[in-house]
């Protein structure tokens, strides 16, 4: 304790106290700052390599993007995707989330690749739109397939049907008919998200053209020609922050996946994947743990990325296999299938 | 007990100094604020269903004897109830219908062996007034072609219908009458019924094809070129999915000397489509048109040039047999023939006789210029020697046909019904009128 006592003194003394308390004041500012609020800026990058966008594919980017949104610590989003686009509803999806992540966050997207239509849609909520020279962009429109023939085969006398179009929801005249809408509202997405920028008619933006990125400038699709640097540096700009750390959105989301199904595992005590039909049969026999288990630990994020036999996500024709139609509706795609770059 | 102010000054220090870290970190890393766009107004309810427009039409179609043939025997891309619609103001017409080929239960035409092909346009053609060929997907041969320019030289009306939606080698008969369906599809991207490919045709030029139509609507229908203008052309923003000029395309045209039509769509004809805009008046006038011609049957075309109801006299009792054989042959072809004693002028009539009983038939002999004496002689033949030989004409008078067929004797007669049967007989034709045999 003696031996203590010479820095006592002499910390006692009022100028190596104030260095001291100074020094303390820092390491509490930036205790504060960086541990408490608000924290080092963050730009979160979400990566979407090469996907076609389903009901599937577009709920785990709804999740990647729901993440972006809700996480307080990041500031500003980029998002680099390679997408031929894919299932029209489900592009739509991704064009309402990202709109909806941009009126809290800015948002910059880039492009690879390809980037056309159910794809270039989502990109079209975001605040910024990078492309490389070389990406194919566009292809704005829609493909509605199978639609019922001319003269669709008459339901058998064992159907009983209480309207004409019960079946096919319609004749041709009306899928072509709804095929033109649904260009008409991708249309309407374009001009109200490019407005001024665009600089041809649109009814040539809808003739679902592949254009380059070059062009793309040009035309007013995109923004600007850069990369994933350019980007980060327009989101932090949009979002007025600098000397930011880059948050992989993709990696942080699998994390907190793998985390709940690790846990939702642990509490079945089974070996291996989670086999989601004996979480179903505990449930039919009654099993109490297994109501806890959904209850309490298997939130619906989970539930909804399981393939439930018999339910969610399963083939329509073996759901109801004694059904005697075909279930083979028209499906509506905003979907490039053309060459790429 | 007061506290020194540079022990308070010393207190505050700490605060203070961590404010200031705090305020210079935050405004060195965050420089402003993020100015969010607003929120997305889409006005997706502005966006309308367009109407489809269904104009009502209505005709009293006059009728006429005649057959219409449509092509299934190049194995069609089309299905019987796709043309059920354009097959139903033909029947109005009083036009009998056949379909050459077999239909397969799942739509579309069995393949069928060259030859067969072959005999079998030639045989139906013979009987047929106007031939619609759709979406063939087989190539026509040239022995086809033949027989399709013979028919058309013999007033025959032809109906070419391509389709750029489907396969098809209708050029290999179009081309002959100098028609060419081009390859891609027309559209417009400006104004459209429904969908860019269904395009509007407003511009025609006055033609029985063309009569009464104000606007009709084609889906992805192609162009078609010829060295005759077009009767209906596109306008300004229609656009070919191959050719990059702008310029007008033709999908209705008129070759041939005005018996061949061509047309460069086929759904037009399928139901709903053959209800929107005036198409179901274009499906009116090309039906009148394909009902309307005046077919020439000569002998070549045997027995379709006679009527449903025939007689046959023979110029001596001993002929019986061919007459009866010469029955049942006409018989196959749904004519009704009676055996009678002596001719009616008012009927189409059968005559079988020996050359020794020419004089019976020497009013007909001599209109076609031949002559049965010591020798056989046409204005087509040098003199033959009537040994094993025999002689079938066709005259055409003004209301009735008369079929004459001579022989040195019974057995050349029994062989020249024979030959008609068995379709031989089309070698020895010296005319359209005139054919002579050698019957050994």
């Amino acid at each position: 304790m003696s031996r203590l006592l010479p820095l006592w003194r002499l910390a006692s003394r009022w100028y190596v106290s104030t260095i001291i308390l100074g020094a303390l004041g820092i390491v509490l500012g930036s205790l504060v700052f960086f541990n408490v609020w608000p924290g080092k800026p963050k730009i979160g990058v979400i990566n979407i390599p090469f996907t076609v966008i389903t009901e599937r594919s577009a709920f785990e980017i709804s999740a990647l993007l729901e993440y972006a949104r809700t996480e307080d610590s990041i500031d500003a989003v980029v998002i680099t995707i390679t997408s031929p686009g894919g299932g029209a509803a489900a592009s739509e999806e991704l064009f309402f989330e990202t709109a909806k992540l941009r009126e809290e966050k800015p948002v910059v997207v880039v492009m690879n690749d390809l980037v056309a239509s159910g794809g270039y849609m989502l990109a079209l909520g975001a605040n910024w739109i990078y492309a490389k020279p070389s990406s194919f962009i566009g292809g704005i429109g829609v493909i509605l397939s199978p639609i019922p023939p001319l003269i669709p085969s008459p339901p058998t006398e064992r159907d009983v049907l209480t309207g004409p179009f019960k079946a096919e929801g319609g004749d041709r005249r009306h899928y072509v008919s709804l095929t033109d809408q649904l260009k008409h509202a991708f249309a309407q997405m374009v001009q109200t998200q490019r407005g001024d920028h665009l600089t041809m008619p649109l009814a040539e933006v809808t003739q679902g053209q592949i254009y380059s990125g070059i062009q793309g400038v040009r035309l007013g699709l995109v923004d600007g020609i850069g990369g994933r640097s350019d980007a980060l540096e327009k989101a932090a700009s949009l979002a007025g922050v600098s000397n930011y750390d880059i948050e992989d959105i993709n990696t942080e989301v699998s994390r907190l996946m793998n985390q709940k199904r690790d846990r939702v595992r642990g509490s079945l005590e089974l070996n291996g994947p989670l086999a989601s039909s004996e979480l179903l049969k505990l449930l039919i026999e009654g099993d109490p743990d297994a109501a806890r288990i959904l209850r309490e630990d298997l939130d619906a994020d989970v539930l909804r990325t399981l393939p439930l036999p018999g339910g969610i996500g399963e083939d329509p024709n073996s759901a109801l296999p004694d059904f005697p139609l075909k279930i083979n509706g028209p499906n509506a795609y905003y979907l490039y299938v053309g060459p790429s770059p | 007990m007061s506290v020194p102010p540079r022990k308070i000054a010393l207190l505050l220090l700490l605060p203070l100094v961590a404010l200031i870290y705090f305020l210079a970190a935050y405004f060195s890393y965050y420089r402003g604020d993020y100015d969010a766009p607003p929120a997305l107004d889409i006005q997706f309810q502005e966006i309308v269903q367009p109407a489809s427009i269904q104009p009502s039409f209505s005709e009293v179609p006059q009728t006429h004897e005649g057959m219409l043939l449509v092509d299934g025997s190049h194995r069609n891309d089309f299905d019987q109830p796709e043309i059920s619609a354009f097959l139903a103001k033909v029947s109005s017409r009083g036009y009998d219908i056949q379909l050459m080929g077999e239909p397969r239960a799942f739509g579309g035409f069995r393949r069928l062996d060259l030859n067969d092909r072959t005999e079998l346009l030639e045989r139906t053609l013979r009987q047929a007034n106007s031939l619609a060929v759709m979406v063939p997907q087989e190539p026509y041969s040239r022995e086809e072609v033949d027989l399709v320019e013979k028919f058309i030289a013999k007033g025959g009306r032809l109906l070419l219908i391509g389709d750029p939606t489907r396969n098809h080698q209708i050029n290999t008969l179009a081309e002959p009458f100098g028609l060419t369906f081009q390859p891609g599809y027309l559209y417009n991207t400006i104004e459209y019924d429904l969908n860019f490919r269904n395009i509007f045709v407003r511009d025609f030029r006055p033609d029985v094809i063309t009569q009464g139509l104000s606007q009709i609507s084609f889906y992805a229908g192609g162009a078609i070129t010829s060295a005759s203008p077009g009767l209906a052309y596109t306008d300004g923003n229609t656009r070919s999915s191959v050719v990059e000029r702008i310029e007008p395309f033709f999908p209705i045209v008129k070759g041939g000397n005005g018996q061949v039509l061509g047309i460069g769509d086929l759904t037009f004809l399928v139901p709903p489509q053959n209800a929107i805009l005036d198409n179901d008046r274009l499906i009116s006038n090309i039906t009148n048109f394909l009902t309307n011609g005046e077919r020439v049957f000569d002998l070549g075309d045997f027995p379709h040039f006679l009527t449903d109801d025939v007689e046959i006299l023979l110029g001596r009792s001993a002929l019986f047999d061919q007459g009866t054989a010469a029955k049942t042959l006409l018989s196959g072809f749904q004519i009704d023939a009676r055996i009678v004693g002596s001719e009616d002028i008012t009927q189409d009539t059968v005559y079988l006789g020996l050359y020794q009983d020419a004089s019976d038939v020497a009013q007909y002999l001599e209109v076609a210029g031949i002559r049965v004496d010591e020798t056989l002689r046409t204005p087509f033949t040098l003199a033959l020697d009537k040994e094993e030989t025999g002689l079938v004409l066709l005259h055409q008078g003004v209301d009735r046909n008369v079929l004459i067929i001579l022989g040195d004797s019974e057995d050349s007669i029994e062989e020249l019904v024979e030959q008609l049967e068995s379709n031989e007989f089309q070698s020895g034709l010296v005319s359209d009128f005139v054919g002579v045999y050698r019957t050994p």
